[in-house]
């Protein structure tokens, strides 16, 4: 027989007749393959969940253009509809609007509803037939029939903004607060395979929604012949979609051909037979590219037409509400004429005749204009401008006429003056108008009564505003229209107006692509990275006492002559044989971790994956790299036992005894060296960390954590290196402890350390556990409540006059500050998914940085008023930025001066930059800019739609009712408790660290486990030697106490190293919450240490129990 | 008249195995005076070790008494017998079992730690002083703080003769002390124990193999089919 076949053979017997260190071996690569293939297997589950659950909800949608409160005609989306659709690929256009729906004769609301408006066509975006729905049906999804609590046959009102053409935050229109209703009857319930969850945002909540027939939502909202959705699921060519945060919007040809200015909101109607042309925007305001591009398309000029509160003299006559027009007097040859001089100064004025009889001036007097400047939140300031009489015109002259007036409804939608009904914030009093003035309105309407220079009023203090400084823009009447409409088309990109497609389905997949869902499984297997490392410890461990068993037949083996290199080779395929068979039983078992861990997701857990639904799904490749990787690391722990173990001389390999060699000087010291330097750095480290930036500081902490567990642990080597006490005789209980310990320094040291790692863990994670008063404090920002609301609200709360529009006059002490919501993506820690468009929320940064409220992980820039931050910027492409820090850096990936891109209203490009990150506050989910800047990129969305509320204390329950039984109860308002909002995110943290202590504990108890098994082997190898202490007069007890001194050594040392390490590690938090988690540590520490006494006790006991007396002879 | 050191009257020893019972030691009575020094031979499995175990209360008879220093062994519970091994007896084995993280001069202080109330309770300056006494004694003085695995075979034998003796035993237990050693030290070490056995009132019951040993010793025994007798007798 030949040594290769002996060896085999010997192999195979050892796997027939199994010893107990292979079955020990083979559940140490079980253990370690299911942990492995289970975490992933989470992440896998999670992954595919989320991904069906995202394509569930777009339906088949590949394309679709959102133009969101900015209604296109339906001429442009039959045109869309029509080019975009394929064969078996429909397209489709809809309304949607956001509000609220409310059942139960207004006992049942439920904000933030998606009332979409749709055709038949529609249900084939999901890959369902056409359903028409009849004029009063609507169909609910599931989530809104359970908030609402209703069911087929209930009748709902569903309440929403109505659509405004002016900015809500220009005090012109007369009612801005205005909701409409439609009362509708629910004809079906519809789950999210019936494209019930339908939702082109990347929430990870699931939506609520109603659909309703197109004719009944475009009657409900007065956007008859509007639509502000078109979706294709035509497969569009990949390369062009971006699918970035803020990708260029799409525009395909049919958009670029079939998109007329009436798309844009624009107007173009000749002033007379012959005369110039006009172009307006139904918005008041032409949007820069508009007011460009038709300037670019003919000879022009634009015009700035604003309202004035008095035009007075200087002997004291005045005018009221009187229109102005500010012109560029110079203007291209063949522009339309003005009533302005070429030289005209900018601190001229040239008035009409009407008006310079009125106030008894001419030419060279001195004229004042005092009016009102918009500011944010239809806040009005009074400015004045004073100016020279430069001239004196006729009366609804050219270029005077009064189609300057924008139409403001209210004001030029009447007859007479006395039925004027402006905006309150105006202050506009008709009846007080003279009769002149009634006749001049009666007469002449809105013309302008005088005209001052452009530059004028667009500087300082001027009639400049977030939404535009162009109300007309005249052009030369030459051109024939439709030359016009085409030359005005050709100078602009749909997109600039906001028209253009988004990528939605491939946006959606690399949502989930890149967001946390994407790595959960690899950050799940991090989380049980001790409890496999344990596992694998073990295992090698296990095979290690293996060998050592063994090691009489490698010695008869050697001495016979087989070389050592064979020997390896066979013990090396067993261990491997053995191990693979411990994977591939791991791998069923690891099936049944992911089960165990889904429903711990599902419950206790839920927090973790945002109360996500996740369904079991183990992808191929997982079990095979989870298995893989158990198997590989086993089979290198298992080489390097096996190059150590096989390296005796024969004698001492048949012997079976190694000795116990003196650790030397050097090695000592080494050690000791090795332990101050480490110590010192992870002190260093700390101490820095507590003064570092949030993101530095998280590394600083595992830099010192891991500085301070190798000081512990080299000190652990220098104590396992016991001096010989010489001239002394040291020899007590203690000493015999602390010389067994040392005995196998290489395993204890392997224990001590895998006890002082899961201690460290298990302590520093939970001292992050976040809660406690003071940081509710800092957390809440001080605010009581936080309130949000489904549509705008115009007046601003913070001012007794936005509170009385509302009815809440009495919450005149209590402090409430609007802030501006934009589009976007839910971007908290609880959406799973990566957000495209974290929504941004305007601050009013000035009355912020008064307040100073919450508190700051980093800046940009430091400073001690953080918020006014928010408020400069160097470059105007780039606007600043605070988030949260959890969001900032988890979610999005951002560091403090990174940016990232946006499209604003008009869909040009700007960045937002974060100068700044919150400590985990109440505003996770959003990046906070100026709300100035925020109204000048995104006027389409002004008004408030989130609310801080600082009630006084004690009356935080009263206020929150005041809220929801005023009028803000049909904006759609919710309130939540501030520190309610804030434990909600805390839960979603504090969930990850129950997970990492659940599975660090286990590592922990495997860990001891392994200290039992260290013990069991060592009482075995030592068998001779405690009997023969019997037979000098030790008794059972005392050998216990022997063994639980030596190893309750170890638990001691790996606890308090690891204890030691977390303090180190944890001190900057220590030292910010001023408190030392004191009955953390110590309930850490006699977790461990009664667990690992336990496990000592039971392996002393049994390794005891049985007959020594046998060992006593040469064994 | 003094009491016997040791006397064992009709003691047997029977084991129940998968092999069904076997009967070790059969009525074996046997008396051992103060510093006496027996050899006990016998073929392998003829119940040496077991008649040593029951004699150093490291085991129980089926049947019969021993009474060691005048007292019953029946009547030990695990605590006293370990207290009466501490106190009155001394073991050596073929094997040395030193503890191969302490020197030899703390492998000799071992046994006094049988008797400490307390963990940080370590040896007694007089046993200290006996410790190395001893090892002097024994010609290890220079090798007190030597560990065992620096030791020679008979020297590191010699270090467990001290340690069986360092608590001042009446009767050390040798069993097979010189199996595991070359002849010279095999010679020193029986020399040594009959020296100890001389100087002192030191009993000996060595069980051995060998009949250079068992003749150095006053009385030899042979124990056969598990009856204890003189040789031929």
């Amino acid at each position: 027989m030949s040594g290769g076949m002996l060896g085999w053979r010997l192999g195979g017997r050892s796997l027939v007749h199994p010893r107990r260190t292979h079955l020990g071996v083979a559940a140490g690569a079980a253990i370690a393959t299911a942990v492995l293939v289970g975490a992933l297997g989470v992440g896998d589950s999670l992954r595919h969940s989320l991904t069906e659950g995202a394509l569930r909800r777009i339906g088949e949608v590949r394309l679709a253009m959102d133009t969101g409160e900015r209604a296109f005609t339906a001429a442009l989306a039959d045109a869309l509809t029509a080019a975009l659709a394929a064969p078996g690929a429909p397209a489709t256009a809809a309304l949607h609007l956001n509000g609220l729906a409310i059942a139960d004769g207004g006992r049942r609301r439920a904000p933030d509803v998606h009332v979409y408006g749709v055709e038949p066509g529609f249900w084939s975006a999901g890959g369902l037939a056409p359903r028409a729905l009849g004029d009063r049906q609507a169909l609910v999804n599931r989530t809104l029939a359970r908030a609402l609590g209703v069911r087929e046959g209930d009748e709902i009102v569903l309440r929403f903004a109505a659509p405004s053409a002016l900015p809500r935050d220009v005090p012109l229109g007369s009612d801005v607060t205005e909701t409409r209703t439609v009362r509708v009857a629910i004809e079906r319930v519809i789950d999210a395979h019936e494209l019930g969850d339908f939702d082109l945002s990347g929430d990870p909540e699931p939506p609520r929604n109603v659909f309703v027939a197109l004719s009944l939502l475009e009657r409900g909202s007065g956007l008859v012949g509007r639509r502000n959705l078109v979706l294709a699921t035509a497969p569009i060519d990949a390369g062009a979609a971006g699918a970035g945060s803020a990708s260029p919007p799409i525009v395909p040809a049919a958009l670029r051909a079939s998109w007329r200015l009436e798309d844009a909101g624009a107007r173009l109607r000749r002033l007379g037979p012959d005369g110039a042309w006009d172009v307006t925007s139904e918005r008041i305001f032409l949007a820069e590219p508009l007011a460009r591009a038709a300037l670019a398309a003919a000879p022009g000029r634009a015009a700035l037409t604003y309202l004035v509160d008095s035009i007075e003299s200087a002997s004291g006559r005045a005018t009221r509400y009187g229109m102005v027009t500010a012109y560029d007097p110079i203007a291209p040859a063949d522009s339309p004429p003005a009533p302005v001089p070429a030289e005209l100064a900018p601190d001229q004025v040239v008035v009409t005749r009407w008006l310079a009889d009125q106030l008894g001036v001419d030419v060279g007097d001195p004229l004042t204009l005092r009016y009102w400047v918009f500011g944010l939140n239809r806040h009005l300031t009074r400015a004045s401008g004073h100016f020279t009489v430069a001239g004196v015109v006729a009366t609804e002259s050219k270029g005077g006429d009064r189609a300057l007036m924008p139409e403001i409804p209210g004001l030029t939608d009447v007859e007479s003056a006395l039925d004027w009904d402006p905006a309150p914030e105006l202050d506009v009093h008709p009846e007080r108008l003279s009769d002149a003035e009634r006749t001049y309105w009666r007469e002449h309407r809105g013309a302008p009564q005088a005209f001052v220079h452009r530059s004028w009023a667009l500087g300082a203090g001027g009639w400049r505003t977030p939404y535009g400084d162009v109300t007309s823009v005249r052009l030369d009447g030459r051109l024939a229209e439709e030359a016009l409409r085409e030359r005005i088309r050709a100078n602009l990109e749909p997109a600039e107006l906001g028209l253009g497609f988004q990528p939605v389905r491939d946006q959606a997949l690399r949502s989930v692509g890149t967001g946390v869902a994407s790595y959960f499984g690899y950050l799940f297997a991090s989380l049980s990275a001790f409890v496999i490392l344990a596992a694998l410890v073990l295992t090698v461990l296990l095979f290690t006492f293996h060998v050592e068993q063994v090691s009489p037949e490698i010695g008869t083996l050697r001495a016979v002559g087989i070389p050592a290199r064979r020997i390896r080779a066979w013990l090396l395929a067993e261990g491997a044989v053995v191990a693979a068979l411990g994977c591939a039983l791991g791998i069923p078992a690891g099936w049944l971790y992911v089960w165990l861990m889904l429903g711990a997701l599902a419950g206790p857990w839920s927090g973790a994956v945002a109360g996500a639904q996740v369904a079991f799904h183990v992808d191929v490749t997982t079990p095979l790299l989870g298995a893989g990787v158990v198997f590989g690391v086993s089979v290198l722990g298992m080489t390097w036992v096996l190059s150590r173990r096989t390296r005796h001389q024969p004698h001492a390999l048949l012997a079976s005894r190694f000795g116990v060699p003196e650790a030397s000087h050097w090695s000592r010291r080494a050690a000791i060296i090795a332990t101050v330097a480490s110590a010192v750095l992870a002190l260093a480290l700390a101490s820095w960390g507590a003064r570092a930036s949030a993101e530095l500081a998280t590394e600083l902490f595992f830099g010192a954590g891991a500085c301070m567990l190798l000081a512990t642990a080299s000190a652990a080597a220098a104590y396992l290196m016991p001096a010989a006490e010489r001239g002394r005789a040291m020899v007590t209980f203690a000493r015999l402890g602390h010389l067994g310990a040392s005995r196998r320094a290489g395993r204890s040291l392997a224990a001590i350390t895998m006890l002082a790692s899961g201690t460290f863990l298990v302590i520093s994670v939970n001292a992050f556990r976040l809660g406690g008063e003071d940081r509710t404090a800092a957390g809440t920002g001080g605010f009581a409540l936080f309130a949000r609301t489904s549509v705008p609200v115009a007046p601003d709360l913070s001012t007794p006059d936005g509170l009385a529009a509302l009815g809440l006059e009495r919450l005149r002490e209590v402090h409430i500050l609007g802030l501006r919501l934009g589009v976007g993506d839910e971007a908290s820690c609880r959406n799973l998914a990566r957000p495209r468009h974290p929504p941004l929320l305007g601050v009013d940064a000035s009355s912020f940085a008064a307040r100073n409220p919450f508190r700051f992980a980093g800046l940009l820039t430091p400073t001690a008023s953080p918020w006014t931050l928010l408020e400069g910027s160097d470059d105007a492409e780039v606007i600043p930025a605070i988030a949260d820090e959890a969001v900032a850096k988890w979610v999005l990936g951002l560091g403090l001066g990174d940016t990232l891109e946006y499209l604003d209203d008009s869909g040009r490009p700007f960045r937002v930059r974060l100068v700044g990150m919150l400590k985990g506050s109440i505003l996770q989910g959003y990046l906070l800019v100026d709300a100035r800047a925020f109204a000048a990129r995104f006027p389409s969305l002004a008004g408030h739609r989130v609310f801080l509320v600082d009630a006084p204390s004690g009356r935080e329950d009263e206020v929150a009712r005041a809220l929801a039984e005023s009028a803000l109860a049909d904006h759609g308002l919710t309130i939540t408790p501030a520190a309610e909002r804030l434990a909600s995110f805390d839960a979603v943290q504090n969930t990850y660290l129950s997970i990492f202590t659940a599975v660090g504990g286990l590592g922990l108890v495997l860990g001891c486990a392994g200290l039992g098994v260290v013990v069991l082997r060592n009482v075995v190898e030592r068998r001779g030697e405690l009997a023969a202490m019997r037979a000098i007069g030790f008794s059972r007890r005392r050998l216990r106490r022997l063994l639980l001194v030596e190893h309750g050594l170890l638990l001691a040392w790996g606890v308090g190293a690891g204890t030691a390490s977390a303090l180190v590690a944890i001190g900057p938090t220590l030292a910010e919450r001023g408190s030392v988690p004191v009955a953390l540590l110590v309930s850490t520490a006699l977790a461990v240490i009664v667990n690992g006494l336990l496990w000592t006790l039971v392996a002393a006991r049994v390794a005891l129990a049985g007959e020594l007396l046998a060992a006593l002879r040469h064994e | 008249m003094t009491t016997p050191l040791l006397t064992l009257d009709r003691v047997s020893r029977r084991y129940d195995g998968e092999g069904g019972s076997q009967l070790v030691l059969d009525e074996v009575s046997f008396t051992l005076e103060r510093g006496a020094a027996v050899a006990i031979q016998g073929a392998s499995g003829a119940g040496k070790s077991s008649l040593l175990n029951l004699i150093g209360a490291l085991d129980r008879p089926t049947s019969g008494t021993i009474l060691l220093d005048g007292a019953s062994l029946a009547d030990l519970d695990d605590d006293a017998s370990s207290r009466l091994r501490a106190e009155k007896l001394g073991f050596v084995f073929q094997d040395h079992h030193l503890l191969p993280q302490c020197t030899a001069l703390e492998n000799v202080l071992v046994p006094t730690l049988a008797r400490a109330r307390s963990a940080s309770e370590g040896a007694s300056p007089a046993a200290v002083a006996r410790a190395a006494a001893l090892l002097e004694r024994v010609g290890l003085a220079g090798h007190a703080h030597k560990r065992p695995h620096q030791l020679s075979g008979g020297e590191r034998q010699r270090v467990a003769v001290v340690r069986a003796l360092i608590n001042q035993p009446l009767l050390l237990l040798a069993d097979e002390p010189t199996g595991g050693l070359d002849r010279a030290a095999a010679e020193n070490l029986v020399d040594l124990l009959v020296e100890l056995n001389r100087e002192t009132v030191l009993a000996l019951l060595v069980v051995t193999h060998a009949a250079s040993v068992a003749s150095r010793l006053d009385e030899v025994f042979e124990l056969f089919d598990g009856k204890l007798a003189r040789p031929g007798g």
